[in-house]
């Protein structure tokens, strides 16, 4: 409600602009907005753009004793371990392969939530409603990990019975069969809700005049919802998708730690869990900077080509 | 049209920044706050004869051992007042959360904030020992540290002893005992059952098969969990004991050393297991059981036998199952390790001659100091305050006569753990269990383990270079930790395990074996 408010307070002021002489008459114009600004840029200079100078330790022998300077360069000799190691293919299709089932499976339910609760003529239900479906958000990882495990354990859990009955001796959590369902369907139970958010206030921005406009021309719920609300909230899902593609190799480390056993490392274990195996636990701070510049990288592509797509097929884009 | 998207677009993208950004933002971790204090504000409570010298300020990182601690400086807890007071010393301790203790000291030391007296449990985990930044010590146990040389013995010296220098003060195994875990067993359920202590593998499996079938804990339900372990394999020690190796032994054989874990003798252990795990004699959550299920699910009367430490055998097996259980009169007893069937050789825990040491860095300070504290906590007083506390407070000591009261020493449980340096005090712990009974079990328990255990030719080895790098060749890697897991799941057969050292040596295992053997012939031989 807010941003819609500021977005239009905005608007005389750019046209003004326009008739300004010089970048800083402009900049002095509107410097509330630029002081706003600040602390936003302020914090993607500082966390994300400064910490991109240290990536070349992936190219080092790191130790954190010597620091930058005094550390071993050891060329390629991190990517090499990478991609030599024998599990590799594993883990590459293992993170692919759930970041893709949490696409297919997850990433459309907020939007069908948001469509559906945008139906919803009683507002304290709806409210009530989408409450009720954002709390688990705020939940930890840990705790949805004990509250899967309440339900699924062989020996005291609820669903045991039920479970028994599929050959799982060891429970379901154990078995790899399970993993990639259960790491979908607990994260769809925890984040349906909160990833609707954006999907709603999408839907509040569209114009009410164009509903009348549609309802005076005869037509019904269905074909409101098809030509209005659907089309107006493309875009949205759009940036949403393409941010997703980007971040496709990161299949979320602190739900897939929780729920990893052994015994599920064939279907679980992905770059993730293995960087923080290999990397953090050991102080091997050089590997784990060459897997996050790798998946940077594969990201960053992948973007790239999703984008040019994107605005080829439906025109949205997010630059 | 065309603007009024866009705009709307512009603030789509802010707010999904925005909700990424804090999503990241939070991921930090909570942030300890352990500045520098400033040493003006507490040098009133010196009270012995070296008064006259201010006192000296030194910083400790140690584990908080999954206790509760309460918050606030550290000077301002009356057991680390007592203790600076006592050593002429400004105490300024951080206390770093037990279950994830490691890795908060690597990010630490990474965030350059590292203090002048460090624990770990072994040398080889220390950072600063493996980059040759951790002091010396013998010149300041020579001079300071008399106490500390006469008290604990040679073998723990030589854990923490590299190339002639001393590195760490060590504390000795708890009750002297360097095979620090045994097996447990409801001798209870055993004395329904008429069944004898069990002295082979193949005696423990019928006791495990009897506790499964004939319903020892008496509520007609088959719910009863034979033997309960812990995830990645730990928390079984004594049972791959049973063929001589741990997860985290080392083994010489061939003149080669190399990591238990790789040695035909584990899978024989893993082969035992894996009956076991057929069978239903073990917890079939055994690789999901956190601390706390593992140990709830024992206090609820439904685990027979279960691996832990020696002197867990009264606080808290013992003492909390006869309150929890008081109409079943629990009887918590450590049997001897079985031998394993057609093994002969040690069997058990590898011995650990240290338990926890202290490592100080190059540039500390005080190093007399550090040295003359812990010092003071090896003396008949300071193993007096580690075990009991504040004379005068939560002990009074009469002639020989010592009165122990418990209810007024909520320190108790942080303090033993934190500074005890000593291996066992018999008269302190005699007061403190203050049960006649108890205390036999606790002598008792203490026998069992001194008299087994495997060797352990690597005490105070570096992780080779080869491990370090890459650490999928650990126990804890994928690599064994997966294997073992399709084998005792019945997924592999047994006979996988060769499958898994060829793939472990040729993954860079050959090199550590090449290594580990190096530092042994040029350190240990």
């Amino acid at each position: 409600m807010t941003t819609t408010s500021l977005a239009k307070a905005a608007r005389p002021g750019a046209e003004r602009a326009a008739a300004g002489r010089g970048p800083w008459r402009y900049f002095l114009r509107h410097r509330a907005f630029y002081i706003m600004l600040a602390p936003g840029l302020l914090y993607f200079l500082v966390f994300k753009y400064l910490p991109l100078t240290g990536s070349f330790i992936a190219f080092q022998d790191f130790n954190i004793f010597k620091g930058f300077s005094g550390s071993e360069w050891v060329g390629l000799k991190w990517f090499r371990q990478l991609f030599q190691y024998p599990n590799f293919g594993r883990l590459i299709e293992n993170t692919l392969i759930i970041s893709l089932y949490q696409i297919v499976f997850a990433f459309p339910l907020p939007i069908l939530l948001a469509l559906m609760l945008n139906e919803v003529r009683q507002m304290a239900y709806k409210r009530i409603v989408q409450t009720v479906l954002y709390l688990p958000h705020f939940l930890s990882w840990t705790i949805v990990f004990g509250l899967s495990y309440m339900l699924l354990s062989p020996t005291n859990g609820l669903f045991a019975s039920i479970f028994s009955g599929m050959g799982a001796e060891g429970g379901i959590l154990q078995q790899s069969e399970y993993f990639r369902p259960i790491i979908i369907i607990s994260g769809i139970w925890k984040e349906m809700g909160w990833n609707a958010i954006i999907f709603i206030a999408a839907l509040a921005g569209i114009s009410p005049s164009l509903y009348e406009a549609a309802k005076m021309d005869g037509a019904n719920r269905w074909k409101q919802f098809l030509h209005i609300s659907l089309p107006g909230l493309l875009p949205a899902i759009m940036i949403l998708l393409l941010l997703k593609i980007g971040h496709i190799l990161d299949s979320g480390f602190e739900q897939i730690y929780q729920f990893l056993t052994p015994a599920a490392f064939e279907t679980g274990d992905v770059l993730d869990t293995y960087t923080y195996r290999v990397g953090i636990l050991q102080g091997q701070y050089s590997i784990t900077t060459a897997i996050g510049l790798f998946k940077s990288v594969i990201g960053f592509v992948l973007l790239v080509i999703a984008n040019r797509v994107s605005r080829w097929t439906t025109g949205e884009g997010i630059y | 049209m065309k603007a009024a998207y866009k705009k709307r677009l512009a603030v789509l993208c802010i707010a999904a920044l925005t909700i990424t950004g804090t999503a990241c933002g939070d991921g930090g971790g909570s942030k300890a706050n352990n500045g520098e204090t400033p040493a003006a504000n507490a040098s009133s409570h010196a009270s012995d004869n070296k008064a006259s010298a201010e006192p000296a300020s030194i910083s400790l990182f140690v584990s908080n051992n999954a206790e509760q601690i309460p918050p606030g400086k550290s000077m301002d807890l009356a057991t680390v007042k007592h203790l600076a007071g006592k050593t002429n010393t400004e105490l300024d301790i951080t206390f770093l959360p037990h279950e994830n203790y490691m890795e908060q000291l690597r990010l630490k030391f990474a965030g350059g904030d590292i203090p002048d007296v460090h624990m770990v449990w072994g040398i080889e985990n220390s950072e600063l020992v493996t980059n040759d930044l951790a002091l010396d010590l013998k010149p300041y146990l020579e001079k300071h540290g008399q106490h500390l040389l006469k008290e604990i013995p040679q073998s723990a010296w030589d854990a923490v002893t590299l190339n002639g220098q001393i590195l760490a003060i060590p504390q000795v195994a708890q009750g002297n005992a360097p095979a620090e875990r045994v097996i447990y067993v409801r001798k209870d359920w055993l004395d329904k059952l008429g069944l004898a202590v069990p002295k082979t593998s193949d005696e423990f499996l019928d006791m495990l098969r009897a506790f499964r079938d004939k319903d020892p804990n008496g509520n007609g339900k088959q719910d009863e969990i034979p033997f309960s372990s812990r995830e990645k394999f730990e928390w079984m020690d004594n049972v791959l004991g049973m063929y001589g190796v741990n997860l985290d032994s080392n083994t010489v054989s061939d003149g080669k050393v190399m990591p238990g874990f790789v040695t035909p003798n584990m899978k024989q252990s893993l082969g035992l297991v894996r009956t076991m795990y057929e069978e239903k004699l073990i917890d079939p959550e055994f690789l999901t059981n956190s601390r706390a299920v593992w140990d709830q699910k024992i206090k609820s009367d439904l685990v027979g036998s279960w691996n832990h430490v020696v002197l867990g055998v009264w606080d808290s097996w013992q003492k909390e199952m006869s309150t929890l259980l008081a109409d079943k009169k629990p009887n918590v007893v450590a049997i001897p390790t079985p031998k394993g069937a057609g093994y002969e050789g040690d069997v058990g825990r590898v011995e650990k001659s240290v338990l926890k040491t202290f490592v100080v860095k190059k540039d500390a300070a005080n190093p007399e100091a550090i040295v003359r504290m812990f010092d003071w906590l090896v003396t008949e007083e300071g193993q007096l305050f580690a075990d009991l506390g504040i004379e005068g407070e939560t002990f009074t000591k009469a002639g020989e006569q010592l009165t122990y009261n418990a209810d007024a020493d909520k320190d108790l449980k942080w303090r033993q753990a934190v500074f005890t340096l000593h291996g066992f005090n018999e008269a302190a712990q005699k007061v403190k269990i203050n049960n006649e009974e108890a205390f036999n079990k606790l002598m008792a328990t203490i026998e069992t383990s001194r008299s087994e255990g495997i060797d352990n030719p690597t005490a105070g080895m570096a992780p080779s270079p080869a491990m370090t790098q890459n650490a999928e060749l650990s126990f804890k890697g994928s690599l064994f930790q997966e294997a073992a897991a399709k084998i005792v799941l019945g997924e592999k057969s047994l006979d996988y395990f060769d499958e898994f050292v060829a793939s472990w040596k040729k993954q860079g295992g050959e090199q550590a074996i090449e290594e580990m053997t190096a530092w042994y012939n040029e350190n240990r031989k």
